[in-house]
């Protein structure tokens, strides 16, 4: 199918009252998430996860999409005004955007952060709509072995390229995969690791498992600490986000600069928004002719960023859709709701569902220009949600989890379950052992160890199996040299003690 | 002079380490297989062993960094997760309403700012908006009151 008639076949599925209302709810919602701090976008949309059990495929996953990217327009917002990153991808935007806020330019820096990030979008979304079905295509030829080569890379490039230890990412990701294990193993029928309960046969709740760890988690970090301050919030009113000839003239190339980072970090596995908004702060910082500036309130140190998280964001579609492998772990959540309506994105994904991957396409068009006309003439609402205080806030979040987890089943245990994972995600976040690899490696799970033995059964019990095949070897390359790469330190120091010691 | 032990990241270590034994442990019952037909205990005990090993490492790595300034606030910890239990616990039993009320009051009174009339008007709220988009609008089965 040629882009034009794909084109055509996604307006009509998106463009339908259904489809534009639940896009409208989906970014607003991200929005919403997105501004205020404390709530990330993977707490939004497994809240928002049981919902979609009720609806139709094609609006679940417009819904669902349309909160990552909103959220990451709403992220910039608290940045900016509050010097408190919304959400964690746009902690760089607040650099120098708070100093913006503060020499009275908080209108000017939320007015170039939504074009950017407008622009950063569409350059992704160009790039998927280009990319994403040639990947598929490629990938057809993919056998079990590729898979498990590429989903082990996207496992390990989760897990070093987190915020702290690497090691922890790492255990953070085999503790995920040994979750995926409970319950009924796919080849042989066997029933592991259910201690006896019978709600633990179909394996742990991925909603329960996700509210736990994120929504949860992430309120009781907060939760009892004073209201963040709001008085020195400034009113925003509309003739102030105009800026001026010389910002623009700023701004142009720094957003094209970070667009094409965001996109290609965004294309890899395992790499998310949030590297990608630090690399392209860092390119900015190296580029210009006076770095001095940056941190003092450089229009260029928020046009880079912005740009390049939402180019990242949209740009991870591309592996997820066209591949099955989540860049991150919001992606992986979204993968597993696709899983709930039975869809499997793999290359079949455009032969098959077609009409989902060309009406998403449509729908990230849609939402953001609906984002566009959210953030620009309304920014004053975004603003006043900054002063919801938390007391009204977090119990309603904490309810609405409960609810909406008892809602997939009916059933108390899966709540049982988010509490036993929301203290998990609790002492972790304290020890800082990062909780989103986890999540990827019980989403990743099954299928890894599926075509582990698929592949091995296919090769007689060879292994070499997996280096033999030139597209299997160069992602297993890749992810040797990750792991290389991060032991480096600890043979530099191996090396010269040795070298003392002779 | 020796560096004090950061006992804290030393039991994060050793809890992950008794969880890979705890697999092992466990996968003793499930087929192991063979390399080209694998049982169902093949991969949980690969997984098994790369814990333990992995955390051993994480434990000799992290002894002995500086403790970090994040204390454990009891308070919340306890009013939040207990409010969630006790609505898991109640819900089948006392009806939509009354779990969520302790609820909504257990969550709120976490909070400094909170008073008695804002905790009790905001589980009214939610009461009304649980109730007109989870029971009426997606049909869950939970009666406002009542088992």
């Amino acid at each position: 199918m040629d882009l034009f008639s794909g084109f055509a076949l996604g307006v009509e599925m998106a463009v339908t009252w259904e489809g534009l209302l639940f896009c409208l709810i989906g970014v607003s919602l991200g929005m919403f998430i997105g501004v205020l701090p404390g709530i990330g976008p993977l707490a939004a949309v497994a809240m928002t996860l049981p919902i979609t059990y009720h609806l139709q495929p094609m609006s679940a996953l417009i819904m669902l999409a349309g909160i990552f990217y909103g959220a990451q327009y709403g992220g910039s917002t608290a940045s900016i005004l509050l010097n408190l990153p919304g959400t964690s991808t746009t902690a760089v935007t607040a650099l120098d955007g708070y100093p913006m806020a503060k020499q009275g330019r908080a209108g000017v820096a939320l007015f170039i952060t939504t074009i950017t990030s407008f622009f950063g979008g569409c350059v992704a979304i160009v790039l998927l709509m280009g990319f994403a079905p040639a990947l598929g295509k490629m990938a057809l030829q993919f056998s079990s072995a590729e898979y498990f080569s590429i989903m082990l890379l996207g496992l390990i490039a989760a897990a070093t390229m987190a915020v702290g230890s690497p090691m922890k990412g790492i255990i953070s990701v085999i503790a995920g995969l040994l979750l995926a294990m409970v319950g009924m193993d796919t080849t042989s029928g066997t029933i592991r690791y259910t201690f006896g309960i019978l709600e633990l046969q179909d394996g742990l709740n991925l909603v329960a498992m996700a509210m736990g760890l994120f929504g949860v988690a992430e309120i009781l970090k907060n939760a009892g600490q004073p209201d963040r301050p709001t008085d020195n919030l400034q009113k925003v009113r509309l003739r102030e986000l105009m800026p001026t000839r010389d910002d623009l003239r700023q701004t142009w190339r720094p957003a094209i600069r970070g667009a094409g980072i965001g996109s290609f970090i965004g294309i890899l596995p395992g790499a998310g928004p949030t590297l990608a908004a630090f690399l392209a702060y860092a390119m900015e910082k190296r580029v210009a002719r006076d770095p001095s500036r940056f941190g003092k309130g450089a229009i260029e140190g928020i046009s880079a960023p912005e740009a390049a998280n939402n180019a990242s964001t949209q740009a991870a579609f591309i592996p997820t859709l066209a591949l099955g492998i989540p860049g991150d772990a919001s992606m992986a959540v979204l993968l597993g709701a696709m899983m709930i309506h039975g869809i499997t994105p793999r290359p079949e994904f455009f032969t098959v569902h077609t009409d989902l991957f060309w009406g998403l396409v449509v729908s990230f068009w849609i939402g953001n220009l609906m984002l566009l006309v959210l953030n620009i003439p309304l920014i004053g609402v975004w603003v006043r949600i900054l002063t919801i205080p938390q007391r009204l806030l977090f119990p309603a979040v904490i309810f609405f989890i409960c609810v909406g987890v008892y809602s997939v089943n009916n059933n108390p245990f899966d709540v049982i379950m988010v509490i036993v994972f929301g203290v998990i995600g609790y002492l972790m976040n304290m020890l800082n052992y990062p909780t989103a690899p986890l999540l990827m490696g019980f989403i990743l799970g099954p299928m890894i160890e599926q075509h582990f033995r698929r592949a091995l059964l296919f090769s007689r019990g060879d292994l070499s199996t997996f280096i033999d095949r030139p597209i299997s070897a160069a992602f297993l390359a890749c992810s040797a040299g990750l792991i290389l790469l991060l032991m480096l330190p600890a043979l530099r120091r191996g090396a010269r003690r040795l070298k003392r010691a002779f | 002079m020796k560096a004090k032990w950061n006992r804290a990241e030393l039991a994060a270590a050793f809890a992950f380490m008794a969880t890979g034994f705890g697999a092992l442990w466990i996968a003793r019952d499930y087929p192991v297989g063979s390399v080209t037909r694998m049982g169902p205990g093949f991969v949980p005990i690969t997984l098994g062993v790369l814990l333990v090993a992995c955390a051993a490492i994480a434990a000799i790595q992290n002894r002995n960094t500086p403790p970090s300034a994040t204390r454990p606030r009891l308070k919340p910890f306890v009013l939040i997760m207990g409010g969630i239990l006790a609505w898991a616990l109640l819900i089948d039993r006392v009806g939509f309403v009354p779990s969520t009320v302790i609820l909504v009051l257990a969550c709120a009174s976490v909070e400094i700012s909170s008073t008695w009339r804002s905790s009790l008007l905001l589980a009214a709220g939610l009461c009304v908006a649980g109730y007109a988009i989870f029971i009426r609008g997606l049909g869950i089965p939970l009666s406002p009151f009542g088992g």
